[in-house]
């Protein structure tokens, strides 16, 4: 076994680093998924009679669908009556200050290197806190609230603003839209809901840190996220599991509504638990993530990051509806053992000018199988419109996999549409141009991992483009001199 | 539920066709068993991924169906007025309606080769032909497939011997009949020897469809280049279906030109098992009106350092639609696969619409594999460039547009068959110089 070979074998053996279960009192809904858990879930969070209604339609919806088996996976059947649909920390009284919060919730975060306080004080990143799908703590309230911002858990803002809930929950991801976000449209426990006012910039990273604690539970949180004409928003979203063997559910929806002249930023790191070296156990991560450009001149862009997981299946779109409305896609997916990802983007070209860009970069070391799937669309009402997608491949180990299934279809003739996509492993010309100069086999492969990755990773905030790069550092450890 | 013994109306056409030939046992199991597989599978709905863009049921709604064609209007001296004019060297097959025309066709006999009717290859039951048929269409759910292998009632099985080569015309009549004709052609070349097929379609009247499935074998060293040709004068609907199973450093050339015909789509399942096979597929699709053409690849790399390369290029106006699916496969064992895929589109009209899908499926690391496609108009500084010397804005849209194709064309090997296919495509595009 040459040197490279032995680095790329070390790859697999890092251990997950938050694996770890905190001991707070939780309160659990019984196992299984019937009308009754639906209502009980509701009134557990206090809901008003249109929400239960909406969560019961869904159910409905939901129970008669089949799950989905189009994408390249290997899932294994899901039994969903086997699964909690609602866990949460026990409330306690309320909180004044963050000094009152179980102490081993703080300690819990402290693991996860997202100590509140420090937060707080330093980077002045408002975050939402999400425990096995239940908002624990929500920081910069009072910061955000001066601007006009509603920054919050989905449960307040549901008791609180109810009406904006009401406008705009299911606008972007109907509750039939697909299997998952039908069954998350029925149980979702909590998540975060956001709101800028119009012509406002949010002066801070708005944050939301998500973490399946309990075992036997599912997390089914969901995102609502709205900019009014001309405001402006960062949002950042991290995820950790711990250890477990069991397959974890995790199936999210995230809706984005941008209108005239507003911008969403939207940056996922995620991290949960892959499952072990044999492939056991890990996070299914079934998510359905969509942004609406509603307005003229409007942007979404999406960044992730997906290091994570047993099984990634998440097609963050957008859908360009407003004139000259802008769509971005940047993702970076890793997968080593038997982790599998099947992830991409969706761009639905309707507006005028309408522009939208891919970059997809996929790293499969071990056994593991990652797909990008994308579908570019350009309707006959877009004129002039214009997309460029790039899909990259980089192969560690002869027994995995890539695969790119790209969809364009094209109604307009003076839309200008380009995609290509490349596959290959890391040259042997390559590392030896780098050795040549004096890099280590080691520190070159990490220097070319890291180029491949840095159009992505550019355009992540900052905050979060150190953990990112640490994220993959850990990923491809051995080989990071 | 009770039982019922009636007979579907396609095993009625397979008990015409065995009580009127006769057939090798195995031959019958083969086609016993192929339909038994089409009606579970059915005619393709839009729902089934590969036929997404392809509204198959609307075109059969014309009418279209299959049935027993007779083995005796074959002769018909209407049908020489029609054909093209015979080169000297040249040995050509005529198949009307999916049978095989002894005196249409001209074939000089030689020991390098042996080309016969399939009929005639089933009843004298001469072992390569019945052994083969099937062979690479069995592991493929393709529901048209399954019904050719089924159905067809002949079609012409070409060998080309050890070391030898042959210059070939497939000529596919079409009488217009509103039965589905079902040619099948069996192809083996020996290895080193050397295979060159011209294939064109004629059709006489309209309403014809015409399902068409080839397989080839390559032995090692072998070589097939193929040009075909849709231009039909009347509405045709065109389903080709190609099988070809590489052996090591065999070469397959194969360009598609899709200029006339109401629908044409071209399956290629092109299967490299020996080492330094090479793939070469090109195509031209240039549309208009409510025209559709589909070109399906699947590439598969199943041994080491085999190589691909796909160049498809499409022209579209009115209301034409082109669907574009070009998968390449690298299995576990096919190390140092060189695998190239390009599809790019022009748009001439809004009404016109390009879909495509270039996939990877890479199970092998040591690759390189890439593809890349495009849509959009022609660009105006292209065109004012040419106008800006004085030539009309039509013919400078025509010019631009043979610039864009003639790549494809200039992968063509023979001379004679380029000029061909130049002629073609400049009749087409209305090119005045």
């Amino acid at each position: 076994m040459n040197e490279t070979d032995q680095i790329l074998e070390n790859i697999g053996t890092t251990e997950y680093k938050y694996g770890f279960v905190t001991d707070i009192e939780q309160e659990f809904a019984p196992k299984g998924l019937n009308e009754d858990i639906i209502r009980f879930i509701s009134e557990k969070k206090g809901e008003p009679e249109w929400m239960t209604e909406w969560r019961l339609k869904a159910y409905k919806v939901w129970s008669r669908m089949k799950a989905p088996n189009w994408a390249h996976l290997n899932l294994r059947e899901i039994d969903y009556q086997d699964i909690i649909y609602y866990a949460a920390p026990k409330p306690k009284e309320e909180k004044k200050s963050l000094d009152e919060v179980d102490p081993e919730l703080l300690k819990t975060f402290e693991k996860l290197g997202i100590s509140l306080e420090e937060q707080k004080r330093l980077s002045g990143v408002a975050m939402d806190v999400v425990v096995d799908s239940v908002s624990v703590k929500t920081t910069f309230q009072k910061t955000l609230k001066e601007k006009g911002i509603i920054f919050c858990s989905m449960s307040e803002a549901i008791r609180e603003h109810g009406d904006l809930v009401r406008q705009y929950i299911g606008s972007v991801v109907p509750a039939n839209d697909n299997f998952f976000a039908a069954l998350n449209s029925a149980v979702f426990s909590d998540g975060s809901f956001c709101y800028i006012p119009k012509g406002v910039r949010c002066p801070m990273e708005l944050s939301t840190y998500f973490r399946i604690n309990a075992a036997g539970t599912g997390q089914f949180e969901r995102t609502l996220l709205i900019c009014d004409a001309g405001g402006y928003v960062s949002y950042l979203e991290g995820c950790t599991a711990p250890s477990r063997d069991e397959n974890q559910l995790h199936a999210a929806v995230v809706e984005l509504i941008c209108m005239d002249d507003a911008e969403i930023k939207y940056s996922t790191v995620q991290n949960w638990y892959p499952g072990d070296k044999d492939g056991k156990g890990g996070v299914y991560n079934l998510v359905t993530k969509r942004g609406k450009c509603q307005g003229n001149n409007s942007k979404i862009s999406w960044t992730q990051v997906e290091t994570g997981s047993a099984i990634t299946w998440k097609y963050p779109s957008c859908l360009l509806i407003g004139d000259g409305a802008i769509g971005e896609f940047y993702s970076v997916a890793v997968t080593n053992n038997y982790q599998q990802a099947d992830t991409g983007t969706k761009m639905e070209h309707i507006g005028k000018n309408t522009t939208s860009r891919i970059v997809s970069k996929g790293i499969s070391m071990g056994k593991s199988s990652n797909s990008y799937r994308g579908l570019v669309r350009v309707h006959k009402t877009a004129d002039n419109a214009r997309n460029f997608s790039q899909c990259d491949s980089l192969l560690m180990n002869p027994s995995c996999g890539a695969h790119t299934f790209p969809y364009m279809e094209v109604h307009n003739k003076s839309a200008k549409v380009e995609h290509e996509a490349t596959t290959s492993k890391i040259g042997d010309d390559i590392l030896f141009y780098c050795q040549q100069r004096g890099l280590s086999e080691e520190q070159a492969v990490s220097m070319i991992v890291n180029g491949f990755c840095k159009e992505v990773m550019d355009n992540l905030p900052m905050e979060f483009a150190v953990e990112a790069r640490k994220l993959l550092e850990i990923s491809l450890e051995g080989s990071v001199g | 539920m009770p039982i019922t013994q009636e007979k579907t109306e396609y095993s009625l056409v397979l008990d015409q066709i065995i009580s009127s030939i006769k057939l090798p046992d195995n031959i019958v199991n083969k086609k016993m068993e192929a339909l038994s597989h089409f009606e579970e599978l059915q005619f393709p709905s839009m729902k089934n991924e590969e036929w997404k863009y392809t509204y198959l049921r609307k075109f059969l709604k014309k009418g279209f169906a299959p049935e027993f064609i007779s083995y005796d209007n074959v002769e018909d001296e209407k049908i020489r007025e029609n054909l093209p004019l015979e080169a000297d060297d040249v040995n050509r097959i005529v198949l009307v309606d999916g049978i095989f025309s002894p005196g249409l066709s001209n074939i000089q006999a030689s020991i390098n080769y042996n080309i016969s009717s399939l009929s005639k290859s089933w009843e004298k039951n001469i072992t390569l032909v019945t052994d083969s048929f099937a062979q690479l269409t069995k592991e493929k759910n393709q529901a048209l497939t399954k019904l050719n292998t089924a159905l067809c009632q002949d079609g012409a099985f070409i060998e080309v011997t050890e070391g030898h080569s042959l210059n070939l015309e497939v000529i596919y009549v079409q009488t217009g009949t509103k039965k589905i004709s079902m040619p099948r052609l069996n192809i083996h070349i020996d290895s080193n020897a050397y295979l060159n097929i011209a294939e064109q379609h004629i059709v006489l009247k309209e309403g014809s469809f015409t399902n068409i499935v080839t397989e080839v074998f390559l032995k090692e060293n072998s070589k097939l280049e193929w040009v075909k040709i849709q231009d039909t004068k009347y509405d045709s609907h065109i389903l080709d279906s190609v099988y070809v199973l590489q052996n090591a450093k065999s070469k397959y050339h194969c360009t598609t030109v899709s200029l006339d015909g109401e629908l044409m789509r071209n399956n290629q399942f092109i299967k490299a098992i020996g080492e330094k096979a090479h793939a070469d597929l090109g195509g031209i699709y240039i549309l208009d009106g409510t025209q559709q053409a589909d070109n399906n690849i699947f590439m598969e790399h199943i041994a080491p350092n085999t190589t691909s390369n796909q160049l498809y290029k499409g022209i579209l106006d009115g209301q034409s639609t082109s669907s574009f699916y070009g998968l390449i496969y690298v299995d576990e064992l096919a190390q140092k696969t060189d695998a190239f895929q390009s599809n790019k589109n022009i748009l001439q009209s809004d009404d016109a619409s390009a879909n495509f899908r270039p996939q990877l499926e890479i199970y092998a690391d040591d690759v390189k594999c890439s593809h890349g496609a495009t849509s959009s108009e022609i660009e105006d500084h292209e065109l004012f460039y040419l106008r800006s010397r004085g030539i009309s804005k039509k013919q400078s849209k025509a010019l631009l547009m043979y610039a864009f194709v003639s790549d494809v064309i200039e992968e063509i090997l023979s001379e004679s068959l380029k000029a061909w296919v130049r002629a073609r495509i400049e009749s087409k595009l209305k090119i005045e110089l």
